[in-house]
């Protein structure tokens, strides 16, 4: 018997080990053949939802806005919401609660948004979005702005005395807690959690089925919690090695004039704003948010630039600055950060010896302050004879380029005076803060209240701005609406800066041009003009879906401020011919001379993203620092500067998966605990017992102490 | 190097061989005064071990009578360790329901703080 014993011992053991191995051949042959594919325990139980863009947390000095998941991943059974019916169902006692609820997104409302947030019957809601080609929804008249009434409010001296976004319901700065809002991109994805959901959860009649249901989970834990001053305290608990949970909001602005500007010149700043804002950050895409108004600034710079090559425009006796700020949606991070550049002798650049720099500029070197916001939806939409209105702070007062607007007759365009008493929101008002005699004029479509209805949301996209099936065309009339007002502009600044011209001939704007940023902007990126303005290893980041246009945090350099910087360069400079690589190029920027930049551009050359072929153009374009002033001087209980930060995250992710009633699952669990025990007590009784179970006698060698 | 060993040995006998059966009633007096002396320490468990010990030799056994003096220390021990105790309790208690509200001072005195809730 002990013999026998020995032997099997081994025997089992060799089994044992011969089936470890074999198993693991088996692994290593899976990836080859697609027969012999074994899922994971995890793969058979969970579906991964691909293509997320999530509503996350943004805090600022004293508050915190948007969603999180915290502290466990918001989850529940998918409830598909086709009509207004099925949100009041949700929302009044259905079974099975809590629920995820898949939105239709004619349903996208603030108000549905809020109801669902504050019952605690819904705990997520899931959308499909199409990134590539977004379509907007049928919103009940039209109207859905989740933007503030008076955007940018929040600021000490910030003038906001009226709605100016009248549709406004504030529910992009509103805190959802233990919430979380994602939009499905991906097209399969969606159509996997809407098969799961028609499989299992959708009952008889449109009632709802029975176990197992069909639930998901949404991971979206937001790490910063409260406002910006708690973030950077908590950096200082130990344990939290003196990183903050959390990152400022900025970028880079971007401005250029189209000659060097002289010491104690007088410059002219036309200003646009160059990010936007949504419910979903990453959907920003802000077609009257400011494309528009980055759109005519591009095609008025590329006139005169185009006038200044061919010889037309020799000088101009006030420099014309184009200035477009970034972050502006969050409390006018970009102009406040040049106000105060400029308030401490910074701007420019910090005054260096050994460097050339263009003179240092101040706000009293500023004789007019031109902005453009809202310019892309007239009253009348489909006019050709746009109206736009006047918002300036020096009424009664004369400034030329005011009056010179204001009496422009034979265009087809008309300028008026706007009926409101106060400016509207606008990167202007940093500057009138400061100084009350800083002119500004701010370029409008709107009178006293938007005309965006979509302002703030994720679908002010084109097709908000164009309002029919037409394709862009020379003759669609938002096209010749902003051909006529970069004109006006145009031909107002070469008087307003007393410009020398020759022969008296007049700018031309290119239509083309304008139909193409638009485009580029707000239809795919990867487009020819982007093509021609970007250095070759920048054309893979190129893709079929609109320009995101969200500020994000300082650390990241966003597309978008480069492709502008180098849309500027490229019309307002000048291409050196001597030289033709992308790497000559680049050595041609100095540290020492911070007048001039050399920016390598890809050309109409054809070649291939390896290229070493680049066009060179010498502009007076530069980059400028957009981070908040509150973050370099550590005051983020500021109410003068922005102090918005974008909360971290470890992973943002969801799943879906099928669950059975609780009572099963605690009738497992019980069974579970049943075994173990019995088979603990078993055990222990056998231990206890073993010599008289097993006959052992002293010679068997299984006898040990 | 031995001689230091060698008092260890000495004085801790009772934590080497956590055998407490063996030990005679002066040694047990010894090493409960030693332990009592040491939780004065702020070191509450200590104490908590020494009751647990000595309770029932201290208290329950009544054929050779303990020591007099086992009892002082015993019962000074588990008085010092219920008093320890519920400070720390107290402590605690206000401590997570409190720290909210206190804002700065709150997280000055905080050694880890969970990221995403308040």
């Amino acid at each position: 018997m002990a013999d026998t014993d020995r032997q099997i011992m081994p025997d089992l053991w060799s089994i044992l080990i011969g089936c470890i191995l074999l198993s693991s051949l088996y692994e290593h042959n899976v990836s080859g053949s697609q027969l012999f594919h074994v899922p994971t325990v995890y793969q058979r139980i969970y579906q991964e939802v691909t293509g997320i863009e999530a509503c996350f947390r943004l805090i600022n000095a004293t508050s915190q806005i948007g969603c999180s998941a915290s502290p466990k991943n918001v989850s529940g059974v998918l409830w598909y919401a086709e009509s207004q019916d099925n949100i009041s169902s949700v929302l009044n006692d259905p079974p099975h609660s809590p629920y995820i609820v898949i939105l239709e997104p004619d349903l996208f409302t603030s108000e549905n948004i809020q109801d669902m947030k504050e019952s605690k019957h819904v705990n997520g809601i899931v959308f499909y979005y199409d990134k590539q080609n977004p379509i907007i929804p049928e919103l009940p008249g039209g109207v859905f702005s989740p933007g503030k009434t008076c955007p940018n409010n929040d600021l000490v001296d910030v003038e906001c005395d009226r709605s100016w976004n009248v549709n406004g319901s504030g529910l992009n700065f509103m805190d959802f807690n233990n919430f979380a809002v994602f939009a499905i991109t991906n097209n399969d994805s969606y159509n996997n959690v809407l098969k799961c959901y028609e499989d299992h959860n959708r009952g008889a009649e449109g009632g709802y089925g029975d176990f197992p249901l069909c639930s998901a989970e949404l991971e979206a834990n937001m790490d910063a919690v409260l406002s910006t001053p708690e973030c950077y305290e908590r950096a200082n608990v130990w344990t939290n090695l003196g990183v903050p949970q959390c990152i400022p909001l900025g970028d880079k602005n971007v401005w250029g004039t189209l000659f060097e500007i002289q010491d104690s010149q007088d410059i002219i700043i036309v200003a646009t704003k160059l990010d936007s804002n949504a419910f979903i950050p990453y959907l920003s895409y802000g077609a009257n948010n400011e494309v528009a108004g980055i759109v005519t600034q591009l095609a008025v710079a590329d006139a005169l630039g185009r006038m200044k090559r061919d010889g037309t425009l020799n000088a101009t006796e006030k420099a014309i600055m184009f200035v477009f700020y970034h972050g502006e949606s969050y409390d006018y991070i970009g102009s406040s950060r040049m106000v105060y550049d400029m308030l401490n002798n910074k701007f420019p650049y910090k005054r260096d010896s050994g460097k050339q720099q263009p003179p240092l500029l101040n706000l009293t070197n500023i004789t007019t302050f031109l902005e453009l916001s809202h310019v892309g939806i007239q009253h009348q939409y489909n006019t050709e004879s746009p109206v736009y209105y006047l918002h300036t702070n020096q009424k009664g007062k004369s400034s030329s380029l005011h009056d010179y607007l204001i009496n422009i007759t034979n265009k087809n365009i008309t300028f008026n005076d706007t009926t409101a008493d106060s400016l509207p929101p606008a990167s202007a008002q940093m500057f009138h803060r400061r100084d009350k005699n800083v002119p500004v004029i701010i370029v409008s479509d709107y009178d006293t209240e938007y005309n965006n209805k979509l302002f703030g949301s994720h679908y002010d996209i084109l097709e908000n701005l164009i309002h029919s099936d037409m394709g862009l065309s020379p003759s669609h009339p938002l096209i010749i609406q902003l051909q006529k007002l970069a004109l006006s502009l145009a031909t107002a600044l070469l008087d307003v800066s007393n410009a020398t011209v020759n022969g008296g001939r007049s700018p031309e704007v290119d239509s083309e041009k304008i139909i193409e940023l638009l485009d580029c902007y707000l239809v795919k990126t990867n487009c020819s003009l982007f093509r021609e303005v970007l250095s070759p290893s920048s054309l893979d980041n190129l893709g079929n879906e609109p320009l995101s246009r969200y500020v994000t945090v300082n650390t990241i350099a966003n597309f978008e401020t480069q492709y502008t910087f180098n849309l500027l360069a490229n019309f307002t400079g000048v291409v050196d011919d001597t030289i033709d690589t992308c790497k000559k190029c680049e050595k041609e920027n100095s540290d020492s001379n911070q007048v001039y930049t050399f920016t390598h551009m890809s050309g109409d050359i054809n070649h291939s993203s390896d290229s070493k072929d680049c066009i060179c153009v010498k502009s007076f374009t530069h980059y400028h620092e957009a981070t908040s002033p509150a973050f370099d001087m550590k005051d983020y209980n500021s109410k003068e500067y922005s102090t918005w930060a974008e909360s971290n995250w470890s992973g943002i992710s969801m799943r879906i998966y099928l669950v059975t009633f609780p009572l099963f699952e605690v009738a497992i669990l019980l069974f579970g605990l049943t075994l173990f025990t019995i088979s603990v007590f078993v055990t222990w009784q056998c231990n206890r017992k073993g010599r008289q179970i097993f006959a052992v006698t002293a010679n068997s060698p299984a006898v040990h102490t | 190097f031995v001689g230091v060993v060698n008092w260890i040995i000495k004085n801790f006998t009772l934590l080497i061989i956590m055998d407490i059966s063996k030990v005679t009633p002066e040694e047990k007096l010894k090493i409960c005064r030693k332990y009592f002396i040491i939780g004065c320490f702020a070191l509450p468990f200590v104490w908590f071990v020494n009751v647990l010990w000595f309770f029932r030799d201290a208290f329950l056994r009544r054929n050779p009578p303990p020591p007099p003096k086992l009892r002082t220390y015993v019962g000074g021990s588990m008085i010092g360790f219920l008093i320890w105790l519920s400070v720390l309790i107290i402590w605690t208690c206000v401590y997570q329901t409190q720290r909210v509200n206190w804002g700065s001072a709150g997280i000055k005195i905080s050694f880890v703080l969970p990221s995403g809730i308040p």
